[in-house]
């Protein structure tokens, strides 16, 4: 694993002297290029221990794949091209080897420019041991050259099968005072230096809530929160970059609108009433664009679904969706960028940040757990009556409702998990997720269903269409209709493993509400 | 990951020369490049100044008492390593006898290292034995630099017959003419109308040159320091040529 130190170009030279009194050092390279860092806007390339760099010098330009234990490419590939997700990258060992979010753009995080002097450190014969390098980098503002802050760090890089060497190495650099082991990587330490970190951006809340806060400064807080994932989706919505941009913006709109439906008494009920349309109009605008990416997400799937001489037949049904996927995001953009969206947002962070609470002077003992308490069992009980209604003849609107209930507790769930234990409420999480997925597939499926007749009547009206195109889609509507039926059969069970005992009970010891605490 | 032999039944034709120098062009390009000098003479290990010593020898690998990865030694080069010769490989035939499917252990020896290396060459020592066999079945490609002489074709000839015989595939076979002087008319003659029922021989033709030889002195591979002699282009081309046959390599 290489070494860093903390180093000041000041000190270098005493510091390559004393190693040469043990060694042969050789002064071998002197390099320039520059680093260009590529990761998805939530950072998923880092986060599975990957650097992901596109190098440049004066002739060439290279992908690095680095892991961030040691901060050296282990994968290289020459003159990559353009590209935006992995998949796009030309079938090589590179691309085998990144471990991310492959639904995410990788988009250019950080840049610098950077002099490298690197010396191969030689054993009695001759032959390199170790090597040590300086680096020296600028990191650059924006897309200009004009650097923003300065970096050095000196490394000690092992060779494989000499790797004992580089502890003495270090240990000699060690004995002198001007340099300091640095633990932190090169990208964490320049992120820090401009003020940014890896963890700039999570699609998650992650607040220390305290079970004795008050409710309304809590949820405020969550809010909050769901405020900034909003703007911070903005922008990769506006340019299109990857569709996890207005999938986050998306939920935070649902959570949103989640806490300001389903908790009582704690905010001024005139004041919620209006945001409560508002949002509303943002999970519309914001559906149409969503349900065409997933239809484009799971296009492939759709082509599986069929016999294998209809899949091309569909490709009519893709070139619309493309189309209307177009004008759907063109529709978004321009609510994004609307006056309403603009007065939306600065009423509500201008209620969010009201310090005359009206529930807090009328009602100061009301805190966060009792509220979380009364909210979770309140929805629970809901979503265990209308599950227990269910079963292979229910209507489609029931399974709809069911689903809603069942998301909405997930959501509480997840705001109210610090202050909870943790093993308990991760059991229950699990047990809900499973109940959940079985409800997202029936409406998946149904809005499917739906939205190809659809897709069908449109292409009807055309002249080009060819009877493969409906022959295809005819087949592809049945097969998602029994496709339905199955999920809609298996549900019960599922459920029943949901509503077991010991889930009652365990939901029951944790969040029924005490008497005179439910609301 | 792929795999290359340097091979030919004959000693002395520029075996070593084409494997340390190809591996050199290989991590030059950013390909990840593993050297495995199979010779007992260690000229391989020599030339990358890496002492020619396996711990626990090749029984230690054979029996699995130690991975090939743990002998892997890197080279002065980035992305360029190495596994040191060992004098014991001298009785590999002897180890590979005592187990089942012995053709296939060098092929197994390598395989954990496919995350590892884009390429792999083979610097083989001439024969033809059980362990050769090994090479044979490991190797996608074996490149036989052949010297234009009658003694040399016949060799060729010996390999392709063994080939034959044993059903393996004729095609990963790559012949191409090494120390070529031109000053000889057999070369010459040799080298314009190769024996049409030998394989397709590549291009390039290494030239019979001081600069290869110096290698020895200066223990490193002929791009270090004659990069533009005859010899350093003929090397360059040869590694264009079998560049487009490696298409997992990355570059």
């Amino acid at each position: 694993m290489n070494r860093a130190f903390q180093i000041s170009q000041d000190a270098l030279s005493q510091v390559v002297d004393n190693l040469r009194q043990h060694y042969t050092v050789t002064n071998l390279q002197h390099l320039k290029y520059d680093i260009n860092y590529l990761d998805s806007f939530d950072w998923s390339v880092f986060k599975k221990g990957q650097t992901l760099t596109r190098v440049t010098t004066d002739n060439r330009t290279e992908l690095q794949l680095s892991r961030l234990s040691d901060e050296s490419p282990y994968v290289r590939m020459a003159d990559p091209g353009a590209f935006n997700f992995v998949h796009e990258l030309p079938e090589c060992t590179l691309r085998q080897c990144i471990r991310c979010n492959n639904k995410r753009a990788l988009i250019p995080q950080l840049r610098m420019k950077c002099d490298v002097r690197q010396w191969n450190i030689l054993n009695k014969n001759e032959k390199t041991i170790a090597r040590l390098s300086l680096r020296s980098c600028n990191i650059l503002k924006g897309k200009s050259r004009s650097s923003v802050s300065t970096i050095e760090r000196l490394y000690v890089m092992p060779v494989k099968g000499y790797e004992k060497k580089t502890l003495r190495i270090a240990s000699i650099l060690m004995q002198d005072d001007s340099i300091h082991t640095e633990e932190t990587s090169l990208l964490e330490s320049a992120l820090a230096a401009v003020g940014r970190s890896t963890n700039e951006y999570s699609s998650n809340i992650k607040l220390d809530l305290q079970a004795d806060m008050h409710a309304e400064l809590a949820l405020k807080a969550i809010l909050s929160s769901l405020l900034q994932i909003m703007e911070m989706n903005e922008d990769g919505i506006i340019r299109e970059i990857d569709t996890e941009f207005l999938h986050d913006f998306r939920i935070a709109v649902r959570r949103t609108r989640s806490i300001i439906g389903s908790i009582k008494n704690v905010f001024d009920t005139e004041a919620i009433m209006r945001f409560k349309t508002d949002f509303a109009w943002l999970g519309s605008i914001t559906g149409p664009a969503r349900d065409l990416d997933v239809h484009l997400l799971d296009f492939r799937h759709y082509c599986d679904m069929l016999p294998e001489n209809l899949c091309d037949d569909i490709k009519p049904l893709r070139d619309l969706m493309v189309e209307e996927r177009r004008s759907a995001y063109e529709a978004l953009i321009k609510a994004i960028k609307s006056q309403r969206y603009r007065k939306l947002k600065n009423d509500w962070r201008a209620f969010l940040h009201q310090s005359d609470s009206k529930s807090k002077a009328e009602n100061p003992d009301l805190t966060i757990r009792n509220i979380a308490n009364i909210s979770i069992w309140r929805t629970y009980k809901h979503a265990l009556k209308k599950g227990s209604q269910l079963d292979a003849k229910a209507s489609p609107e029931a399974f709809h409702d069911e689903r809603k209930a069942c998301k909405k507790l997930r959501y509480l769930l997840e705001f109210f998990r610090p202050l909870y234990p943790k093993k308990e409420l991760r059991n229950l999480i699990r047990a809900l997720e499973d109940i959940q997925d079985q409800l997202g597939q029936f409406q998946d499926l149904e809005v499917q269903e739906h939205v190809f007749h659809r897709f069908a009547d449109q292409l009807m009206e055309r002249d080009d269409v060819q009877s493969g195109t409906l022959l295809a889609m005819g087949v592809l509507i049945e097969r998602l209709r029994q496709e339905r039926l199955s999920v809609m059969a298996e549900f019960s069970e599922h459920f029943a493993a949901f509503s077991a005992d010991n889930n009652r009970r365990l939901f029951k010891r944790i969040f029924k509400p005490a008497k005179g605490e439910a609301g | 990951m792929k795999t290359v032999a340097c091979y030919n039944i004959k000693g002395g034709v520029g075996k070593t020369a084409t494997a340390v120098n190809l591996a050199y062009l290989a991590a030059q390009a950013g390909i990840r490049t593993l050297v495995w000098d199979l010779d007992p003479q260690a000229a391989a290990s020599y030339y990358f100044r890496v002492k020619a010593k396996v711990k626990k020898g090749s029984r230690g690998l054979i029996q699995g008492k130690r991975t090939l990865d743990d002998a892997i030694k890197g080279t002065d080069f980035e992305l360029l390593d190495l596994v040191p010769a060992d004098f014991s490989y001298r009785n590999m035939d002897l180890l590979l006898e005592d187990w089942k499917k012995p053709e296939r252990k060098i092929h197994k020896l390598l395989k954990p290292l496919a995350d590892d290396y884009d390429l792999v060459i083979l610097d083989c020592p001439p024969s033809i034995s059980l362990f050769t066999e090994n090479v044979f079945y490991t190797a996608d490609y074996l490149l036989v630099p052949t010297i234009p002489t009658t003694l040399s074709l016949r060799t060729l000839q010996q390999l392709l017959k063994f080939y034959k015989k044993e059903d393996l595939d004729e095609s990963a076979i790559l012949p191409f003419f090494s120390m070529v002087d031109l000053r000889k008319s057999l070369h010459k003659i040799i080298i314009q109308n190769p024996p049409k029922v030998l394989p397709q021989f590549l291009q390039t033709h290494i030239p019979y040159a001081s600069e290869i030889e110096q290698m020895g002195i200066q223990r490193a591979p002929l791009s270090e320091y004659a990069s533009a002699s005859r010899a350093g282009k003929a090397y360059h081309d040869l590694w264009s040529e079998i560049y487009p046959l490696l298409h997992n390599c990355p570059g």
